[in-house]
């Protein structure tokens, strides 16, 4: 993720000098994390790729302006939900039916088991152990997790309060990690049944 | 049971939330339930794993450059594109890029003059005939990226205005003072520099033009391509240069100064005024001049930080000087003002530069705030 005073190096190379290079640079830095997020809400990637297009054309419309937007990149995130919400107000949902709704086209948490020096098996468990997680729970480990934003940040994404994003990422982290408890116990016992 | 106050604390250490107190809590929590130190190991390996990024976002933003020009706006972005992302690049990046906010701290001069960012709030609402102006203070210079990609170099003192609509068919802009630009081929759309005395034409190319209204002569010096430069009294007139040529234009009336009329002397062309009006420009084609130690080009060694002077008048380079430190330069005896000088300033603070000429030629000076008074001994 890039780094905050990077951001504002290019907020202001935008807003001052009509930089399109440092307006490439912000795109590239984040469209990964935005679509990701537009694809959880509007559940469409090519309306996913849409709605962050559109976050990004408005942000070159009102680029004098955008410098003294305090932190772009939960203004991004927020432009996002907004620009969603706006696309799912089209087909009459809200942001919480489409967050609760089964994101199909949401891509699971990458790890390398080999990184991780854990089992194949491990490694099914852990996916299993976050792709059960309740919609929202799931939404929250993955905007603080992958998008390393605070918990202050996501309640203001998502418009929750703060002790709400705390809880649920605790529950991810508990379920996440007795998936791998219960692994363990059952690798003590295995040598038992190993035959001879 | 204290599991679940273990997991909300490992939840909020992971994501940089826990308050010292809680992460002691934790800790003392963690001695007591050997048991779950594998499992937490686990969760922080996995929470410190990054997720690849799995969308090629150069493409996306071809595609949304695409999408915007459709929309109305044209952004076209230079086609070496930013390298693909490594974790070391990044590092670097930042590095260069923080390296870059204090750098930009630290020369705060480089913004745009009070009455440009009134303008560039009413830009925000405004038609799309608004001119664009980007302005150096003296002292400071910048690099600027033009919506076609075209980079151009502002050296101190110096004004580049454009209109909005730039890039949108027409690519014309206006200068006052000295620029380095590196233009971006569209044979489509001619990259037209109009100056106080000249137009030039591009095609695509890279060239510098000095301009100052204070200077006697405007300069056009070409590195590579090739331009065509017509004059604003005589339009039917044009001349055509070639790299390693150097253009010089006089502003006013040519002023009777000896440099000039050896320079004359050496010109390899001269075309000959049909009137002798005031406005007449006088100009002649030469070569570009380069350092016989290192074969740097004087006339663009700005961009690299270095003010070349060679056989200038004492008060030829105070011109300089000012733009270059941002000062204001006076001299009380008028003796002083005809002696030439020859020398570069490449990291020299004002002080240090000044202790140099010193070397060169006898003289006094004082300094207050933002001025120097230069006095002969």
């Amino acid at each position: 993720m890039i780094a905050a005073a990077n951001i504002k190096y290019l907020q202001e190379q935008i807003a001052r000098n009509d930089d399109a290079f440092a307006y490439k640079e912000l795109f590239v830095s984040f469209y990964n994390p935005l679509l990701r997020f537009a694809i959880t809400l509007v559940k469409s990637r090519e309306q996913a790729e849409e709605v962050v297009s559109d976050v990004f054309i408005n942000i070159w419309e009102k680029r004098k302006r955008i410098d003294s937007i305090s932190n772009l990149k939960v203004y991004l995130f927020i432009a996002v939900r907004n620009t969603s919400l706006n696309y799912l107000s089209r087909q009459n949902k809200n942001l919480t039916d489409s967050v609760n709704e089964a994101d199909m086209e949401f891509r699971s948490i990458y790890f390398d088991p080999e990184q991780l020096m854990v089992t194949a098996e491990m490694v099914a468990r852990i996916k299993n152990a976050i792709e059960a997680l309740p919609p929202k729970c799931k939404l929250i480990f993955k905007l603080v997790k992958e998008e390393e934003l605070k918990y202050r940040d996501v309640a203001e994404i998502l418009g929750i309060s703060q002790k709400t994003v705390e809880s649920q990422l605790a529950i991810a982290i508990k379920k996440i990690g007795s998936s791998i408890n219960f692994d363990i116990s059952k690798a003590i016992a295995a040598p038992h049944g190993l035959p001879k | 049971m204290s599991n679940n106050t273990i997991w909300q604390l490992i939840a909020k250490k992971l994501a940089g939330e826990a308050t010292p107190q809680e992460l002691a809590e934790l800790e003392t929590l963690l001695r007591d339930n050997p048991d779950m130190h594998y499992p937490i190991q686990t969760v922080a390996d996995l929470w410190h794993h990054a997720t690849p990024d799995t969308e090629n976002a150069h493409s996306a933003f071809a595609a949304h450059a695409e999408r915007m020009k459709q929309l109305g706006t044209t952004l076209d972005i230079p086609a070496e594109a930013v390298p693909a992302h490594s974790k070391r690049k990044y590092l670097v990046l930042s590095l260069v890029l923080l390296l870059l906010c204090l750098l930009a701290y630290q020369y705060r001069s480089i913004i745009f003059t009070g009455t440009d960012e009134k303008l560039a709030a009413e830009r925000m609402l405004a038609s799309a005939t608004d001119k664009s102006e980007i302005s150096t203070r003296y002292g400071s210079r910048t690099k600027l990226l033009l919506p076609d990609s075209t980079q151009v170099w502002l050296n101190s003192g110096s004004k580049l205005t454009y209109d909005k609509t730039y890039g949108n068919g027409t690519r014309e802009v206006s200068l006052s003072g000295e620029a380095y630009f590196d233009v971006v081929k569209n044979p489509a759309h001619p990259f037209i520099i109009h100056t106080g005395s000249i137009n030039i034409k591009v095609l695509g190319t890279a060239f510098n033009v000095k301009s100052f209204p204070n200077e006697k002569n405007t300069e056009t010096s070409l590195i590579r391509g090739s331009i065509e430069v017509t004059f604003k009294n005589r339009p039917s007139e044009k001349i055509i240069l070639k790299p390693n040529e150097k253009l010089v234009t006089a502003n006013e009336e040519l002023v009777k100064d000896s440099t000039q009329q050896k320079l004359l002397a050496e010109k390899t062309a001269l075309l000959p005024s049909k009137s002798q009006g005031r406005q007449e420009p006088l100009v002649l084609v030469s070569h570009l001049t380069y350092e016989p130690h290192d074969s740097t080009i004087v006339e663009t060694s700005w961009m690299d930080n270095k003010l070349i002077f060679r056989s200038e008048t004492f008060d030829e380079l105070a011109i300089k000087m000012e733009r270059w430190y941002g000062i204001s330069i006076r001299f009380t005896d008028e003796d002083i003002k005809p002696r030439r000088l020859t020398g570069v300033f490449e990291n020299e603070s004002l002080q240090q530069a000044l202790k140099a000429l010193q070397l060169i030629t006898p003289f006094t000076y004082k300094m207050n705030k933002s001025e120097v008074i230069i006095s002969s001994k």
